[in-house]
């Protein structure tokens, strides 16, 4: 993932639920009334490029010295992208998933998640979820017909539609290349 | 009684083909990429009266070509620039297009002997001079792709060489892509400054910010999944690969280790795998496997 990557970007602005751990003056424009200070336990929908950094980092009191982690500035709160619901959903069939509907953005987000509370069980539903779905992307992608302009059936219109930004990626290449290699294979 | 004799004929084979032998199993040792501390190769590089050597064969050349192609396009980070062989086969199509460019002019002058059969020889010069310039240009701009992609990264790379006083960039790329390089990031660098970055806060301004929360450097991606066919065939002086091992098996293999997962794997000679780059990339430098 790089500094300059639309899709990242894009993904970052996605928001999260997250409540605050202080009450801190002059920050009440997140909440919407600006001039006010943001109050204690408010909870807000932040961006994550802005929560993934004030999550991490927390105020510097005087009081502890360094001796125990400082609490940080606001605290995640579960999702409803990786909420039980979800990941049972991903467990009981993943190639049949509406994963669009549940995000755009799923695996970048899923992936920056995993990182940032080192979640081994996400990353391994994850990583069964990709290869899953990532054999039926296959499938639809190398079927392709060489002479229709648009390519597809209305079942593989369908599956399509479920697809999040990464995964399009992986089948459109898939299918670019299959679509070459069989023109030059028939028409040369 | 079965005596044993394949030795002996061998020498005899040897003594037949002696005179070949010598000029073919020359030891040329200028495209080695692995000289990434050489400083001879550095030096002979700088010297712009490059000697095609007569004796250096054109088709091992070709095929050397064809593999830094093949590797330049799979991998993901700017390999080093074959400054000798890139020298050699550039005089090489230069003297190619005038020798037709002459043998054309011959046509011209005596036009009874034009028939289709006295062409055929120039046809096929000019088509493989095609294929030839083709590899070239081909090859440079996948190099030219990379160092726009890379061009802050290889900034920071020789604005801090590993070694003090001694510029890695002439050894990495040519003295037309470090121009290039140089040219094509100041001009980036100036309509980003122009356009953005002036109107941003002082300590916003840079363009190569790895204190943030995102590092502005992209850097090549060094696990990034790559085909390889491991050919093998490296040997040292005393006619042995130093890394070659055996496997359980007892057949001859390089033995690699990814680290994050503490795997070992052998690599058998002549079998092809998808692998991480940054494990192979030891081997790839030295031409034991190629990237497919």
């Amino acid at each position: 993932m790089g500094y300059y990557d639309i899709d990242d970007i894009l993904a970052d602005g996605t928001r999260f639920p997250c409540r605050f751990n202080y009450e801190i003056p002059g920050l009440g424009y997140l909440e919407g009334n600006t001039g006010r200070p943001i109050s204690k336990h408010s909870k807000l929908e932040l961006p994550l490029w802005m929560v993934h950094l004030l999550a991490v980092v927390g105020a510097e009191s005087g009081e502890d010295s360094g001796a125990e982690e400082p609490l940080p500035f606001v605290e995640l709160l579960p999702p409803e992208l990786f909420a039980p619901r979800v990941l049972n959903a991903i467990k009981s069939g993943a190639a049949s998933l509406d994963l669009h509907s549940i995000s755009p953005h799923f695996y970048t987000l899923a992936e920056r998640w995993a990182t940032l509370f080192s979640d081994k069980d996400l990353s391994q539903v994850l990583k069964d979820m990709l290869l899953e779905r990532g054999q039926e992307i296959n499938n639809y992608a190398v079927s392709v017909s060489l002479f229709s302009h648009r390519g597809q059936t209305n079942d593989s219109a369908v599956f399509l539609q479920t697809l999040d930004e990464f995964e399009k990626s992986v089948y459109r290449d898939t299918n670019v290349n299959c679509k070459e290699m069989k023109k030059w294979l028939a028409l040369k | 009684m079965d005596i044993d004799i394949d030795d002996i004929l061998a020498e005899l084979d040897r003594d037949t083909t002696a005179v070949e032998q010598n000029s073919s199993s020359y030891p040329d040792q200028s495209d080695d990429t692995r000289g990434a501390n050489d400083l001879a190769l550095l030096k002979s590089a700088a010297n712009t009266e490059i000697t095609v050597d007569p004796t250096s064969n054109k088709i091992e050349d070709y095929q050397k070509l064809v593999t830094h192609w093949r590797n330049e396009r799979m991998s993901p980070e700017l390999l080093p620039y074959p400054h000798h062989l890139m020298a050699r086969t550039l005089v090489r199509i230069q003297d190619r297009m005038e020798f037709i460019e002459t043998l054309s002019m011959g046509y011209l002058e005596d036009s009874r002997e034009l028939t289709v059969d006295s062409k055929l020889p120039l046809l096929c010069m000019e088509a493989e001079l095609e294929r030839l310039k083709f590899v070239v240009r081909s090859f440079i701009r996948c190099r030219l792709s990379k160092i726009d992609k890379y061009s802050i990264y290889l900034r920071q790379q020789s604005d801090s060489p590993e070694i003090p006083g001694f510029n890695r960039l002439d050894l990495l790329m040519s003295k037309e892509e470090v121009k290039y390089h140089m040219k094509h990031s100041n001009i980036l660098l100036k309509l980003f400054n122009s356009s953005v970055l002036k109107h941003l806060p002082e300590e916003l301004q840079a363009i190569n910010d790895t204190e943030g929360s995102i590092s502005m450097i992209d850097e090549p991606d060094w696990n990034k999944t790559v085909f390889i066919l491991v050919c093998g065939g490296v040997l040292d002086e005393t006619g042995v690969d130093p890394k070659l091992t055996t496997d359980d098996d007892g057949k001859p293999c390089y033995s690699v280790v990814i680290e994050e997962l503490n795997e070992e794997i052998y690599l058998l000679i002549g079998a092809v795998y998808v692998i991480r780059y940054s494990v192979i990339v030891e081997l790839m430098k030295d031409g034991r496997v190629i990237l497919i």
